[in-house]
Protein backbone atom coordinates (compact mmCIF):
# COMPACT_ATOMS: atom_id res chain seq x y z
CA UNK A 1 0.00 0.00 0.00
CA UNK A 2 1.35 3.41 -0.86
CA UNK A 3 2.43 5.68 1.77
CA UNK A 4 0.82 8.78 0.52
CA UNK A 5 -2.70 7.01 0.59
CA UNK A 6 -2.91 5.40 3.48
CA UNK A 7 -4.76 6.79 5.93
CA UNK A 8 -6.94 4.99 9.06
CA UNK A 9 -9.37 4.56 7.48
CA UNK A 10 -7.83 2.29 4.83
CA UNK A 11 -7.39 -0.24 8.37
CA UNK A 12 -10.40 0.28 10.00
CA UNK A 13 -12.01 -0.59 6.12
CA UNK A 14 -9.59 -3.38 5.96
CA UNK A 15 -10.88 -4.84 9.34
CA UNK A 16 -14.48 -4.02 9.06
CA UNK A 17 -14.57 -5.73 5.43
CA UNK A 18 -13.62 -8.31 7.52
CA UNK A 19 -17.20 -8.14 9.22
CA UNK A 20 -15.55 -6.97 12.88
CA UNK A 21 -17.38 -5.92 14.89
CA UNK A 22 -16.99 -1.97 15.76
CA UNK A 23 -17.97 -0.44 18.61
CA UNK A 24 -18.68 3.58 19.48
CA UNK A 25 -16.87 4.87 22.53
CA UNK A 26 -17.12 8.36 23.98
CA UNK A 27 -14.26 8.66 26.71
CA UNK A 28 -14.15 11.75 29.28
CA UNK A 29 -11.02 13.59 29.60
CA UNK A 30 -8.27 11.56 31.58
CA UNK A 31 -10.04 8.35 30.56
CA UNK A 32 -7.30 5.87 30.13
CA UNK A 33 -7.42 3.92 26.99
CA UNK A 34 -4.63 1.23 27.82
CA UNK A 35 -2.19 1.38 30.28
CA UNK A 36 1.80 0.37 29.95
CA UNK A 37 2.49 -3.03 31.25
CA UNK A 38 -1.71 -4.18 30.62
CA UNK A 39 -3.05 -6.46 28.31
CA UNK A 40 -4.12 -4.61 25.45
CA UNK A 41 -7.79 -4.35 24.46
CA UNK A 42 -7.94 -3.86 21.39
CA UNK A 43 -7.35 -0.73 18.49
CA UNK A 44 -9.04 3.00 19.06
CA UNK A 45 -9.81 4.97 15.85
CA UNK A 46 -10.08 7.93 17.10
CA UNK A 47 -13.11 10.31 15.32
CA UNK A 48 -12.65 13.16 17.49
CA UNK A 49 -11.10 14.79 20.10
CA UNK A 50 -7.29 14.05 21.36
CA UNK A 51 -5.40 11.49 22.94
CA UNK A 52 -1.91 11.88 24.67
CA UNK A 53 0.51 9.02 24.73
CA UNK A 54 3.21 8.20 27.14
CA UNK A 55 6.27 5.57 27.88
CA UNK A 56 6.55 5.10 31.31
CA UNK A 57 10.15 4.72 33.02
CA UNK A 58 11.55 4.69 36.38
CA UNK A 59 8.05 6.49 38.17
CA UNK A 60 8.16 8.95 35.14
CA UNK A 61 6.55 9.42 31.96
CA UNK A 62 7.97 10.94 28.62
CA UNK A 63 5.36 11.89 26.20
CA UNK A 64 5.33 10.63 22.91
CA UNK A 65 2.79 12.56 20.67
CA UNK A 66 -0.98 13.56 21.07
CA UNK A 67 -3.31 11.30 19.15
CA UNK A 68 -6.06 13.19 16.85
CA UNK A 69 -9.12 12.11 14.63
CA UNK A 70 -7.87 10.58 12.10
CA UNK A 71 -5.65 8.65 13.41
CA UNK A 72 -5.37 5.33 15.74
CA UNK A 73 -4.08 3.72 18.82
CA UNK A 74 -2.31 0.38 19.74
CA UNK A 75 -1.71 -1.15 16.88
CA UNK A 76 2.07 -2.81 17.97
CA UNK A 77 0.79 -4.31 21.53
CA UNK A 78 -2.45 -5.90 19.46
CA UNK A 79 -0.27 -7.16 17.17
CA UNK A 80 2.35 -8.80 19.29
CA UNK A 81 0.31 -10.28 21.95
CA UNK A 82 2.71 -8.44 24.70
CA UNK A 83 1.79 -6.13 27.37
CA UNK A 84 1.35 -2.02 26.18
CA UNK A 85 4.75 -0.15 26.41
CA UNK A 86 2.73 3.20 26.61
CA UNK A 87 -0.11 4.20 28.40
CA UNK A 88 -2.68 6.68 26.45
CA UNK A 89 -4.68 9.41 28.11
CA UNK A 90 -7.47 11.33 26.66
CA UNK A 91 -6.67 14.65 26.93
CA UNK A 92 -10.25 16.07 26.28
CA UNK A 93 -13.54 14.54 25.25
CA UNK A 94 -12.88 11.88 22.97
CA UNK A 95 -14.95 9.94 20.40
CA UNK A 96 -13.43 6.96 19.27
CA UNK A 97 -14.11 3.83 17.57
CA UNK A 98 -12.93 -0.26 19.03
CA UNK A 99 -12.33 -2.90 17.75
CA UNK A 100 -11.15 -5.42 19.90
CA UNK A 101 -8.14 -7.53 19.84
CA UNK A 102 -9.75 -11.02 20.10
CA UNK A 103 -11.93 -10.18 17.17
CA UNK A 104 -8.46 -8.63 15.10
CA UNK A 105 -6.61 -12.00 15.70
CA UNK A 106 -9.55 -13.92 14.78
CA UNK A 107 -9.71 -11.84 11.69
CA UNK A 108 -5.71 -12.82 11.07
CA UNK A 109 -6.34 -16.31 11.42
CA UNK A 110 -8.94 -16.54 8.90
CA UNK A 111 -7.01 -14.29 6.44
CA UNK A 112 -3.18 -13.94 7.10
CA UNK A 113 -3.33 -11.72 3.96
CA UNK A 114 -4.38 -9.15 6.90
CA UNK A 115 -1.11 -9.28 7.63
CA UNK A 116 0.22 -7.62 4.84
CA UNK A 117 -1.77 -4.30 5.34
CA UNK A 118 -1.44 -4.40 9.17
CA UNK A 119 2.87 -4.25 8.84
CA UNK A 120 2.49 -1.33 6.42
CA UNK A 121 0.96 0.35 9.28
CA UNK A 122 3.39 -1.07 11.96
CA UNK A 123 5.82 0.70 9.38
CA UNK A 124 4.89 3.85 10.30
CA UNK A 125 4.66 2.68 13.88
CA UNK A 126 8.61 2.11 13.64
CA UNK A 127 9.26 5.20 11.45
CA UNK A 128 7.31 7.20 13.91
CA UNK A 129 9.74 5.50 17.18
CA UNK A 130 12.44 6.48 15.30
CA UNK A 131 11.54 9.73 14.70
CA UNK A 132 10.64 10.10 18.66
CA UNK A 133 15.01 8.43 19.18
CA UNK A 134 16.06 11.29 17.22
CA UNK A 135 13.97 14.06 19.34
CA UNK A 136 15.23 12.56 22.33
CA UNK A 137 18.66 12.43 21.59
CA UNK A 138 18.31 16.01 20.85
CA UNK A 139 16.86 16.93 23.83
CA UNK A 140 13.59 18.02 22.89
CA UNK A 141 11.64 15.28 24.46
CA UNK A 142 9.04 16.89 26.57
CA UNK A 143 8.91 15.10 30.04
CA UNK A 144 5.60 14.92 31.99
CA UNK A 145 5.08 14.05 35.57
CA UNK A 146 1.55 12.43 35.20
CA UNK A 147 0.00 12.86 38.64
CA UNK A 148 -0.67 8.63 39.44
CA UNK A 149 -3.90 9.95 39.91
CA UNK A 150 -5.21 10.23 36.68
CA UNK A 151 -3.19 7.11 35.43
CA UNK A 152 -5.16 5.25 37.75
CA UNK A 153 -8.53 7.06 37.70
CA UNK A 154 -9.93 7.43 34.15
CA UNK A 155 -11.92 4.68 32.94
CA UNK A 156 -11.97 3.21 29.38
CA UNK B 1 31.81 -22.78 1.21
CA UNK B 2 34.25 -20.70 2.94
CA UNK B 3 34.27 -17.03 2.82
CA UNK B 4 37.21 -14.63 2.13
CA UNK B 5 36.17 -13.19 5.36
CA UNK B 6 37.03 -16.33 7.49
CA UNK B 7 33.68 -17.55 8.08
CA UNK B 8 31.25 -20.18 6.18
CA UNK B 9 28.95 -18.89 4.22
CA UNK B 10 25.40 -20.34 4.51
CA UNK B 11 24.49 -21.40 0.71
CA UNK B 12 21.23 -22.69 1.37
CA UNK B 13 17.85 -21.26 3.59
CA UNK B 14 16.50 -24.73 3.42
CA UNK B 15 19.56 -26.71 5.12
CA UNK B 16 20.82 -24.18 7.17
CA UNK B 17 21.04 -25.42 10.82
CA UNK B 18 19.94 -22.51 12.53
CA UNK B 19 16.94 -21.69 10.87
CA UNK B 20 14.64 -23.08 13.16
CA UNK B 21 16.57 -20.32 15.91
CA UNK B 22 15.70 -17.49 14.21
CA UNK B 23 13.26 -14.61 14.27
CA UNK B 24 12.28 -15.04 10.23
CA UNK B 25 14.42 -17.72 8.71
CA UNK B 26 11.73 -20.17 10.77
CA UNK B 27 9.32 -20.31 7.41
CA UNK B 28 7.37 -23.15 6.37
CA UNK B 29 8.79 -25.24 3.04
CA UNK B 30 7.13 -23.77 0.22
CA UNK B 31 7.99 -20.65 1.53
CA UNK B 32 11.86 -21.22 1.87
CA UNK B 33 12.11 -22.82 -1.55
CA UNK B 34 10.61 -19.65 -3.07
CA UNK B 35 12.56 -17.36 -1.15
CA UNK B 36 15.41 -19.22 -2.07
CA UNK B 37 14.89 -18.40 -5.44
CA UNK B 38 14.44 -14.73 -5.38
CA UNK B 39 17.48 -14.00 -2.94
CA UNK B 40 20.82 -13.13 -3.72
CA UNK B 41 23.90 -14.05 -0.98
CA UNK B 42 26.92 -12.15 -0.29
CA UNK B 43 29.32 -12.12 1.78
CA UNK B 44 30.39 -8.07 3.06
CA UNK B 45 33.54 -6.87 4.62
CA UNK B 46 33.97 -4.89 7.97
CA UNK B 47 32.06 -1.41 7.53
CA UNK B 48 30.18 -2.34 4.49
CA UNK B 49 26.39 -0.49 3.84
CA UNK B 50 23.83 -2.10 3.32
CA UNK B 51 21.44 0.31 3.95
CA UNK B 52 21.31 4.50 3.40
CA UNK B 53 19.29 6.82 5.38
CA UNK B 54 16.98 8.67 3.08
CA UNK B 55 17.99 6.64 -0.07
CA UNK B 56 14.68 4.96 -1.56
CA UNK B 57 14.36 1.14 -0.32
CA UNK B 58 15.61 -1.00 -3.29
CA UNK B 59 15.03 -4.35 -1.09
CA UNK B 60 15.61 -6.14 2.14
CA UNK B 61 18.57 -7.89 4.14
CA UNK B 62 18.42 -10.73 5.77
CA UNK B 63 21.25 -10.87 8.36
CA UNK B 64 22.52 -14.34 8.28
CA UNK B 65 25.78 -14.03 9.99
CA UNK B 66 28.13 -10.97 11.74
CA UNK B 67 26.09 -7.98 13.41
CA UNK B 68 25.06 -4.66 11.67
CA UNK B 69 25.17 -0.97 13.77
CA UNK B 70 21.77 0.52 12.82
CA UNK B 71 21.91 4.27 13.16
CA UNK B 72 20.55 7.69 11.96
CA UNK B 73 21.30 11.33 11.98
CA UNK B 74 20.10 13.55 14.73
CA UNK B 75 19.03 16.86 13.65
CA UNK B 76 22.49 18.50 14.51
CA UNK B 77 24.03 16.08 12.28
CA UNK B 78 25.04 13.93 14.99
CA UNK B 79 25.24 10.17 13.99
CA UNK B 80 23.12 7.57 17.10
CA UNK B 81 23.54 4.28 17.21
CA UNK B 82 19.64 3.17 17.38
CA UNK B 83 21.00 -0.39 18.04
CA UNK B 84 22.49 -3.55 16.79
CA UNK B 85 21.03 -6.31 14.68
CA UNK B 86 22.09 -9.42 14.83
CA UNK B 87 21.52 -12.65 12.98
CA UNK B 88 17.97 -13.80 11.55
CA UNK B 89 17.17 -10.44 11.47
CA UNK B 90 15.53 -8.55 8.50
CA UNK B 91 16.59 -5.05 7.83
CA UNK B 92 15.14 -2.34 6.03
CA UNK B 93 11.20 -3.40 5.93
CA UNK B 94 9.68 -0.54 7.09
CA UNK B 95 11.17 1.45 3.88
CA UNK B 96 9.95 -1.18 2.03
CA UNK B 97 6.24 -1.95 3.24
CA UNK B 98 6.00 2.02 3.69
CA UNK B 99 7.10 3.10 0.20
CA UNK B 100 9.37 5.71 2.26
CA UNK B 101 13.18 5.84 2.37
CA UNK B 102 14.92 4.17 4.71
CA UNK B 103 14.80 5.72 8.60
CA UNK B 104 18.22 4.92 8.86
CA UNK B 105 21.65 3.79 7.31
CA UNK B 106 23.18 -0.02 8.45
CA UNK B 107 26.73 -0.98 8.43
CA UNK B 108 28.34 -3.94 9.31
CA UNK B 109 30.51 -4.37 11.82
CA UNK B 110 32.38 -7.11 11.51
CA UNK B 111 32.45 -9.57 8.02
CA UNK B 112 28.78 -10.84 7.23
CA UNK B 113 26.76 -12.82 5.18
CA UNK B 114 23.48 -11.41 4.23
CA UNK B 115 20.70 -12.48 1.75
CA UNK B 116 19.35 -9.71 -0.57
CA UNK B 117 16.00 -10.17 -1.67
CA UNK B 118 14.34 -7.07 -4.02
CA UNK B 119 11.50 -4.77 -3.32
CA UNK B 120 9.32 -6.38 -6.36
CA UNK B 121 9.94 -9.80 -5.49
CA UNK B 122 10.00 -9.50 -1.68
CA UNK B 123 6.22 -7.97 -1.86
CA UNK B 124 5.59 -10.97 -4.36
CA UNK B 125 6.69 -13.39 -2.07
CA UNK B 126 4.84 -12.10 0.79
CA UNK B 127 1.23 -11.94 -1.22
CA UNK B 128 1.83 -15.42 -2.06
CA UNK B 129 3.05 -16.87 1.30
CA UNK B 130 0.48 -14.97 3.58
CA UNK B 131 1.47 -16.99 6.53
CA UNK B 132 4.67 -15.44 6.26
CA UNK B 133 3.04 -11.98 7.67
CA UNK B 134 3.09 -13.13 11.07
CA UNK B 135 6.99 -12.86 10.70
CA UNK B 136 6.50 -9.83 9.02
CA UNK B 137 4.47 -8.27 12.03
CA UNK B 138 6.93 -9.57 14.48
CA UNK B 139 10.12 -8.17 13.25
CA UNK B 140 7.91 -4.54 12.90
CA UNK B 141 6.86 -4.89 16.22
CA UNK B 142 10.31 -6.43 17.79
CA UNK B 143 11.50 -2.91 16.03
CA UNK B 144 8.87 -0.89 17.32
CA UNK B 145 10.43 -2.61 20.71
CA UNK B 146 13.72 -1.28 20.44
CA UNK B 147 13.46 1.79 19.89
CA UNK B 148 10.68 2.22 22.66
CA UNK B 149 13.27 0.94 25.12
CA UNK B 150 15.37 3.23 23.57
CA UNK B 151 13.69 6.06 24.18
CA UNK B 152 12.81 4.82 27.85
CA UNK B 153 16.61 4.36 28.43
CA UNK B 154 17.96 8.01 27.19
CA UNK B 155 14.57 9.83 28.19
CA UNK B 156 15.61 9.25 31.67
CA UNK B 157 19.38 9.25 31.76
CA UNK B 158 20.63 12.25 32.77
CA UNK B 159 24.62 11.60 33.67
CA UNK B 160 27.08 9.62 30.99
CA UNK B 161 28.01 7.46 34.02
CA UNK B 162 24.18 6.27 34.10
CA UNK B 163 24.10 5.77 30.86
CA UNK B 164 26.97 3.90 30.66
CA UNK B 165 25.76 1.83 33.20
CA UNK B 166 21.96 0.86 31.84
CA UNK B 167 24.03 0.12 28.40
CA UNK B 168 26.70 -2.56 30.07
CA UNK B 169 23.33 -4.31 32.44
CA UNK B 170 21.54 -4.14 28.97
CA UNK B 171 24.92 -5.68 27.37
CA UNK B 172 24.85 -8.17 30.39
CA UNK B 173 21.62 -9.62 29.24
CA UNK B 174 22.25 -10.33 25.63
CA UNK B 175 23.36 -14.03 25.41
CA UNK B 176 25.28 -12.83 21.65
CA UNK B 177 27.59 -10.49 24.35
CA UNK B 178 27.55 -11.97 27.42
CA UNK B 179 28.81 -14.96 29.53
CA UNK B 180 29.82 -15.92 32.33
CA UNK B 181 33.78 -16.25 33.27
CA UNK B 182 35.53 -18.78 35.03
CA UNK B 183 35.63 -16.96 38.06
CA UNK B 184 31.95 -16.44 37.44
CA UNK B 185 31.93 -13.33 36.68
CA UNK B 186 30.05 -11.26 34.02
CA UNK B 187 32.18 -11.41 30.99
CA UNK B 188 31.26 -9.37 27.52
CA UNK B 189 32.51 -9.33 24.03
CA UNK B 190 32.83 -5.42 22.92
CA UNK B 191 33.86 -4.85 19.70
CA UNK B 192 32.37 -1.35 19.58
CA UNK B 193 34.82 1.43 19.61
CA UNK B 194 35.02 4.12 21.98
CA UNK B 195 33.39 6.39 19.43
CA UNK B 196 30.83 4.04 18.69
CA UNK B 197 30.12 3.35 22.26
CA UNK B 198 29.06 7.47 22.62
CA UNK B 199 27.19 7.25 19.58
CA UNK B 200 24.69 5.17 21.15
CA UNK B 201 24.80 6.66 24.17
CA UNK B 202 24.56 10.23 23.10
CA UNK B 203 28.26 11.32 24.56
CA UNK B 204 31.57 12.18 23.13
CA UNK B 205 34.82 9.87 22.95
CA UNK B 206 36.16 11.66 25.35
CA UNK B 207 33.29 11.54 28.03
CA UNK B 208 33.06 7.82 27.25
CA UNK B 209 36.72 7.07 27.78
CA UNK B 210 37.13 9.40 30.92
CA UNK B 211 33.71 7.12 32.74
CA UNK B 212 35.31 3.91 31.68
CA UNK B 213 38.55 5.05 33.99
CA UNK B 214 36.49 5.87 36.48
CA UNK B 215 34.83 2.81 36.66
CA UNK B 216 37.80 0.98 36.38
CA UNK B 217 38.98 2.91 39.05
CA UNK B 218 36.15 2.04 41.38
CA UNK B 219 36.73 -1.68 40.56
CA UNK B 220 33.21 -1.71 38.48
CA UNK B 221 34.51 -2.88 35.17
CA UNK B 222 37.87 -4.79 33.96
CA UNK B 223 38.97 -4.19 30.34
CA UNK B 224 40.98 -6.21 28.84
CA UNK B 225 41.00 -5.27 24.86
CA UNK B 226 37.48 -6.29 23.89
CA UNK B 227 36.95 -8.68 26.90
CA UNK B 228 35.15 -6.77 29.71
CA UNK B 229 34.70 -7.97 32.85
CA UNK B 230 31.53 -6.58 35.50
CA UNK B 231 33.59 -7.04 38.84
CA UNK B 232 30.39 -5.26 40.88
CA UNK B 233 27.05 -5.59 39.00
CA UNK B 234 25.53 -4.09 42.24
CA UNK B 235 26.93 -0.73 41.59
CA UNK B 236 26.66 -0.73 38.04
CA UNK B 237 22.82 -0.99 38.84
CA UNK B 238 23.08 1.88 41.60
CA UNK B 239 24.84 3.80 38.97
CA UNK B 240 22.02 2.81 36.45
CA UNK B 241 18.87 3.94 38.87
CA UNK B 242 20.23 7.14 40.01
CA UNK B 243 17.85 10.05 39.97
CA UNK B 244 17.17 12.08 37.33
Amino acid sequence: MNEAMRTSNDLLSALTDQGLRMRKLELAPGSILYQHGAQPKGLFFITSGNVRTFLPAHGRNIEIETIGAGQFLGLPAVISGKTAEMSAVAEDAVKAVFISKDEINAALRRDPGLYLVVSSFLSDAVTSAYKHVRKIRSNRAAFCDLKSSIINGGSS
Amino acid sequence: MRSPYGFDIIESCKSCKLRNDRMFCNLPDAAIERMESIKATAAYPKGALLCLEGQPARGIFILCHGHAKISTSSPDGKTIILRIAGPGEVLGLSAILSGKPHDFTVETMEPTQANFIGRADFLKFLTEHPSIGTKVANQLTHNCHCAYEEIRSLGLSRSVPEKMARLLLQWSQNSAVARKSKEGKLQLKVTLTQEEIAQMIGSSRETVSRVLSEFKKERILQIKGSDWIILNKSSLERQAQAVC
